[in-house]
């Protein structure tokens, strides 16, 4: 192969890159209509794509700490036979090691992860335009993922914290009617450390305003943007 | 000619590589700079950000870059299936 070649195959490989990068964005967090199992699933995922765009917009662009994992859409909880449909997002919250964190409890940690991430995600689901009234769509289902303190940061350990809610406990929880340890008892909830799952947890959720409030310094947001 | 315009065209790819590596750098000095935890507490949040007196800026698309970069390496997790279902 010929020098000249080489380079041009070099250039080219790189623009390519270059290209797709470019195109990277808020719509590449969707899961594809046709990766949902169900004639249901590709519907609501169809029906809702809106919506599922605006939430993973704000996502990407109002909270960088937080990257969605495998797909925005709609799924069901794993094992079930009936096709109950949630809207679901898996945020994967990127955190500096932190000691007072490390030596909470592990129930602690996956209460402060979830009242902290999981919440406002329930919250943005919830208020998606006529999800409240479609009887196809079950609940919400928030996956909050992070990394276990004191794993190998070579090859860190993750810890998930799966919540799969329906829609009027959601609803009843959200606008405080419901308390947040009856909503916890009504929950499906698992919680994985690494490759095993260790099942439910005694989780507690409290208010916390951070997703609303913090502002990480230094981060520019893009032109036209607004977060609120 | 055309053998010009490949070799500048391998130039400008160069310069685009070495770009990403500096941006990934300052994301690096920034995210390790970066201390949340989930406490709910905020007046524990310690963010200094400062390199060498500057101020660097992180906009999305250096977030994406180190993502790219697969910051964390291979994870240990269970697979997708086990938790939710498509």
């Amino acid at each position: 192969m010929s020098r000249r070649s080489i380079a041009t195959a070099f250039a080219v490989a790189i623009v390519a890159s270059a290209v797709a990068f470019a195109h990277a964005g808020p719509a590449d967090y969707l899961m594809p209509v046709d990766k949902h199992s169900t004639a249901k699933g590709r519907a609501l995922a169809a029906k809702y794509r809106p919506q599922l765009l605006e939430l993973s917009d704000y996502v990407y662009h109002c909270l960088p700490y937080l990257e969605i994992r495998n797909g925005l859409g709609f799924k069901r909880v794993p094992k079930e036979t009936v096709d109950n449909r949630y809207a679901a997002v898996w945020v994967r919250a990127e955190q500096a090691p932190d000691a007072t964190f490390t030596a909470m409890p592990l129930e602690r940690q996956a209460s402060a992860m979830f009242s902290r991430y999981g919440v406002p995600m329930l919250s943005r689901m919830a208020a998606f335009q006529g999800i409240d009234a479609d009887p196809d769509v079950y609940g919400y289902a928030v996956q909050v993922e992070w990394i276990k303190p004191g794993s190998n940061p070579n090859g860190p350990t993750m810890e998930i914290l799966s919540v799969f809610a329906d829609k009027a406990s959601t609803k009843a929880f959200l606008n405080k009617t419901l308390s947040s340890a009856d909503y916890v008892q009504g929950v499906k909830l698992n919680f994985f450390d690494g490759d095993k799952e260790v099942g439910r947890l005694p989780i507690e959720i409290w208010d916390d305003n951070f997703t609303s409030t913090y502002k990480v310094p230094g981060y520019e947001l893009e032109k036209g943007k607004v977060c609120s | 000619m055309r053998s010009k315009i490949a070799t500048v065209a391998a130039l400008i790819g160069v310069a685009f590589l070495a770009g990403a590596c500096a941006t990934s750098e300052q994301w690096a000095e920034w995210r390790s700079h970066t201390t949340h935890f989930a406490s709910g507490d905020h007046a524990s949040f310690s963010l200094a950000n400062n390199m060498q007196g500057s101020n660097p800026k992180v906009t999305r698309l250096d977030i994406d870059k180190s993502r790219q970069e697969n910051w964390w390496g291979r994870t240990i997790t269970v697979e997708p299936g086990q938790v939710i279902q498509n």
